[in-house]
């Protein structure tokens, strides 16, 4: 059984997509942006048209993070979510002193459901998402290695200073978006120039 | 690491003005909707749903995300244009936006300057002068063409020296004019598919038990109790089947039959159904022994068999000689089934599928304790490109013993290919029966005509012109570095030294009286068969978009207009246009078409295939009731309509299945295709003879396609992300770096035998390539080496040792020079997958560290 499935299954779950809308797939594996629940329409002003450049912004430490750790963070607006992970081995742009440290986007890059709960560090994959079923290669830039999804999943650029991780751009465009910087509100966290 | 498009970080907003089209997709026979937005580079839409075309709020949700692959800016007339190529969430196939990589990426192939194949495409007419390619211009090449016609018949004297292998896929406008052309025009019966060499059905054993080869609706994937997967594996090829009817929608217990557990394999097995891992070419010996086990148990349907199944043996012989042939009783049948090589335990020493698992298949199939069975059966080239009669009518006898047919949540159905629009003016019956060379002899029958195989009738001579239009027989038929051979010898004789069309001509008569052949190739762009071409014709690719409006049907028989919304190269032409040139330098003087709307209209009137299965004749009356040519009503008609079509009340009916119990619409004046309606079960038999001269049996045959010391089955198939031989895709940098080669699985085991590990470029050997037509050939192909170690394969190796796997067709790594020249007599279609090899380390690849080996087969446990 798939993480984030817990005891509803496969069929009731899928069903929900196929039937209910947003509403009831967000409870059960789909991670909608939600705009709107981030960014309330009648407080507009929260919202930025475009930020500039990606922030710097320390998103975990290379000693807490032990192998098969999965760890989630917001980067570079509230609701972007991402996750941090060590792999068995060397990953392609991977960080720490093995290159095997890689953080990705969350959401599966076919139909926007998320694989944050289906990571497996030993296997170096994410996924099968439990919508259609893609998975990614964390070892090769999320890479799809099956599936449906017409883009590789978003790797989160890392950068390590005195065992601090830091997040600083994301390439490939995250899910929902037309630009990872546009229509959305910043993460208000410590970041670094 | 990026997406290969321009704009990866950022995807414009299409404002609310875009110009908006739609179609289906170009590529697979599910035939997903798609929408097309077209706006000027320089405006853009806003993020709120009242700002854009989309109507969404951003960030996109749940399946309205278009990706960057879905994007593309194209150039015309000097102007930019972005154009949004996106999955319709409101069309019926696939609603809510599901789609493939391969229809989900159709964008970035595309004609612009911002694409890899760009350069690629053919944009001039071509002739080979002097030895290479050089540009003409149409009216010198198309009297080229002419002219090697003229010589290769005699003036039409005989019209069997000109060849046309054409696609069986594509629109109806292009089909009708090329198939007039070959037919009616110059009265050749040697016309080929883009995948088989005659005009044969795919699916004889079903056809011949008069069942259709399309007959269900999507949704009886949806309400099946049990899904029988035979060969076919709709989560590769077909996406939106398996994702949206099967999985999401269907609640179906899975019957896999494959010779690899892969991902469908491990779902199936993960959701209460069962995988039948067959050893290679031995389906029709399981699909037998799961069948003997249903009417030892008294499951079959006697009552459905009574009333349904054809039991007089006179009637079955006054059917066709096929039928007199192949056709069965069903007493016969059941003497067939007890012949103790289908007993259960001893077809698992066979088939090396346990008996027990014989029996389970047998039980979710049959469904002994439902008051009627609803069992959809599924097949398709993993039986098709096999024992080709034997695969197909083992599968319709399961369906018509069970009577799972014609009722939601049952029937029997092909499970793969592109959409389909083949169509003809019914010229080709008697042409074959009068100019045919090749006849059938089997045990009972002698003499019988059938379609010409036009890839031997390359080799043998009797073909001087071939005209190849939109495939590349080079690669794409079976023994095919045998084939190239042929070609190239052919071929290499008297070229012209100028483009002056009378030493065109000199040249040309000077080959073809020496024996040789002139090759014309009409195409998108260059292949390997290209480079055997003296005349090259460059086609407009109008299943991306480009050009007129057309239409064809899908896996369901939804039949639509595409509509054209972009210009391709500028000195390319549609086919249909390049056919009605040619026919008119000949002759014919009902060729004079303005547009693709012309034929269709021409179509809908007066060839509407009226009371077949795609029978398209409610167009036209609903047309004239609404006052509309059939093209301008046909682009009212949304979501489609499904064939056969009917016209109530002034507007287009569709049947949503074919083989529909009585009370319902019937198809062609029966429920089942035959002159009684009566369906006819089909010989399925190991000991059938195929060669009467030296009595060489179906068994016989296996044992000499089987692998010999050293060697291993080398079978093939799809990759999800490749579509046939990638003529986008080779070109299309996101879906290449998955598989900048090809590949080749293996079993570790088998890696380590031989020095080999994930990432090495193998050669695969085989220097007995089976030739039912003489004498054994050789061929060769590279691939490289998937392994995945035991440690990874977290849900079993998808290979078993003594079988690799590879794609079926992948640009210069082609396992068809290695396949099996084995067609079965009676319906020459060729048996691709029973290839073999020994296989040996060249070295490593250049790609093995771009690669990714990860295992493919992990299913949701």
């Amino acid at each position: 059984m798939n993480d984030n499935d817990g005891s509803i299954s496969r069929r009731r779950l899928l069903g929900a997509v196929g039937t209910a809308g947003a509403a009831s797939v967000a409870g059960c594996g789909f991670q909608a942006p939600t705009a709107e629940e981030e960014s309330p329409a009648e407080s507009p002003t929260e919202r930025v048209a475009r930020l500039d450049r990606y922030p710097r912004i320390l998103v975990g430490s290379v000693g807490d993070l032990g192998d098969g750790d999965v760890e989630t963070f917001e980067y570079p607006l509230e609701g972007t979510r991402n996750f941090l992970t060590r792999i068995e081995g060397e990953a392609w742009d991977g960080v720490g002193s093995d290159g095997d440290i890689v953080a990705y986007n969350g959401l599966c890059t076919h139909m926007g459901c998320s694989v944050e709960g289906l990571v497996d560090p030993g296997q170096e994959m994410a996924g099968p998402c439990s919508c259609h079923y893609t998975t990614f290669d964390l070892s090769k830039g999320g890479m799809v290695v099956s599936g449906a999804a017409t883009t590789d999943l978003p790797q989160v650029r890392l950068d390590v200073e005195d065992g601090d991780i830091y997040a600083t751009g994301i390439d490939g465009l995250v899910y929902g978006y037309r630009n990872n910087l546009r229509d959305g509100t910043p993460i208000e966290a410590a970041a670094e120039e | 690491m990026a997406a290969d498009n321009p704009n990866t970080s950022e995807v414009p907003i299409p404002p609310t003005d875009a110009e908006r089209s739609t179609r289906s997709c170009r590529y697979c026979i599910v035939g997903c909707g798609y929408e097309v937005y077209k706006w000027p580079v320089g405006e853009e839409g806003g993020p709120s749903a009242d700002e854009n075309a989309l109507g969404i709020d951003y960030p996109a949700g749940y399946g309205e995300w278009p990706s960057p692959n879905m994007h593309e800016i194209i150039k015309e007339n000097g102007r930019e244009y972005h154009v949004l190529f996106k999955p319709d969430t409101e069309y019926p196939v696939n609603e809510s936006g599901s789609h493939s990589v391969r229809g989900g990426t159709q964008a970035q192939s595309l004609y612009s300057p911002n694409n890899e194949d760009y350069d690629d495409r053919l944009k001039q007419p071509q002739i080979r002068i002097g030895g290479d390619l050089v540009t003409v211009d149409w009216d010198t090449a198309i009297e080229a063409w002419a002219r090697a016609t003229e010589i290769a018949t005699e003036n039409g004297e005989n019209p069997n020296g000109y060849g046309q292998k054409l696609y069986f896929y594509q629109f109806i406008e292009n089909t009708f004019a090329g198939t007039k052309l070959c037919y009616d025009v110059i009265g050749s019966p040697n016309w080929g598919g883009h995948n088989r060499p005659a005009l044969t059905p795919e699916c004889p054993g079903l056809v011949n038990a008069g069942l259709a080869e399309w007959s269900y609706a999507y949704e009886d994937a949806a309400e099946a109790d049990t899904i029988v997967l035979a060969g076919a594996d709709p989560k590769e090829n077909q996406d939106v089947i398996f994702s949206r009817w099967i999985d999401e929608q269907g609640d179906a217990d899975i019957v896999f039959i494959d010779p690899r557990k892969k991902f469908t394999a491990n779902y199936a097995e993960n959701n209460g159904g069962i995988h039948l891992q067959v050893n290679e070419a031995t389906d029709p010996i399981l699909l037998n022994a799961i069948a003997r086990h249903i009417v030892d148990q008294g499951w079959h349907d006697e009552e459905f068999i009574e009333e349904w199944v054809m039991a007089d043996r006179e009637t079955i012989d006054e059917e066709g000689w096929y039928q007199e042939e192949l056709g069965m009783t069903p007493e016969e049948y059941y003497d067939l089934l007890d012949d103790p090589r289908y007993a259960p335990e001893n077809a698992a020493e066979t088939t090396g599928v346990p008996a027990e698992d014989i029996r389970e298949a047998a039980e979710l199939i049959a469904q002994p304790n439902d008051e009627e069975t609803n069992t959809l059966f599924m097949l398709e080239k993993g039986l098709i490109w096999g024992w080709s009669h034997e695969n197909t009518g083992a599968m319709a006898n399961l369906t018509l013993i069970t009577g799972s047919v014609g009722r939601p949540g049952t029937g029997i159905t092909r499970a793969g290919g592109h959409q389909e629009g083949f169509w003809t003016n019914g010229a080709e019956g008697d042409v074959i029966a009068e100019s045919s060379t090749q006849t059938f002899d089997g045990e009972t029958v002698e003499g019988a005509t059938v379609a010409p195989n036009t890839v031997e009738r390359i080799r043998d001579g009797e073909i001087s012109h071939w005209h190849v239009i939109g495939n590349d027989p080079a690669r794409q038929s079976y023994a095919t570095q045998d084939l190239r051979n042929a070609m190239r010898e052919r071929t290499s004789g008297a070229q012209p030294q100028t483009a002056d069309i009378d030493e065109i001509e000199r040249a040309f008569r000077e080959r073809i009286e020496s024996g040789g052949m002139v090759v014309t190739h009409q195409e998108l762009y260059a292949n390997t068969t290209t480079q055997y071409a003296d005349i090259v014709l460059p086609a407009t690719a109008v299943e991306s978009g480009e050009g007129g409006d057309y239409h064809r049907w899908n896996g369901e028989r939804r039949f639509r207009q595409y509509q054209g919304f972009m210009e391709g190269p500028s000195g390319a032409k549609e086919d249909w246009e390049i056919f009605a040139m040619m026919g008119r330098r000949l002759g014919a003087d009902d060729m004079d078409w303005e547009d693709s709307r012309e034929i269709f209209n021409l179509i809908a009137e007066e060839y509407p295939g009226a009371g077949g299965d795609h029978s398209l004749e409610g167009i036209a009356p609903a047309a004239e009731a609404n006052d509309m040519t059939p093209a301008e009503y046909m682009e009212t008609v949304d979501e489609g309509v499904q064939q056969p079509i009917y016209e109530e009340n002034g507007e287009v009916q569709g049947t949503p299945r074919v083989h529909a119990p009585d009370g319902e619409r019937e198809v062609m004046d029966h429920r089942f295709h035959t002159s009684t309606g009566e369906a006819i079960l089909q010989r399925v038999d190991w000991d059938r003879v195929v060669d009467p001269d030296d009595g060489t049996t179906i068994g016989d045959v296996y044992e000499q396609l089987s692998p010999g010391e050293d060697e291993i089955w080398v079978t093939n198939g799809r990759l999800q992300h490749l579509w046939q031989n990638m003529y986008t895709h080779q070109r299309l940098e996101y879906i290449q770096k998955r598989f900048p080669q090809n590949i080749l699985q293996l079993h570790p085991n088998d890696a380590a035998e031989r020095g080999i590990e994930a990432g090495d470029l193998v050669e695969i050997v085989n220097d007995d390539v089976f030739n039912i037509h003489g004498e054994n050939t050789e061929g060769s192909f590279t691939a490289v080496a998937y392994v995945v170690d035991e440690d990874d394969a977290a849900q079993g190796q998808s290979v078993s040792e003594g079988l690799a796997y590879t794609y079926w067709l992948y640009p210069d790594q082609v396992n068809n020079d290695v396949n099996p020249a084995y067609l079965d007599p009676a319906n020459p279609n060729p048996g691709y997958k029973y290839g073999k090899g020994r296989i040996r380390r060249l070295g490593e690849s250049e790609v093995k560290g771009e690669m990714s080996f990860k295992p493919m087969n992990i299913a949701p446990e």
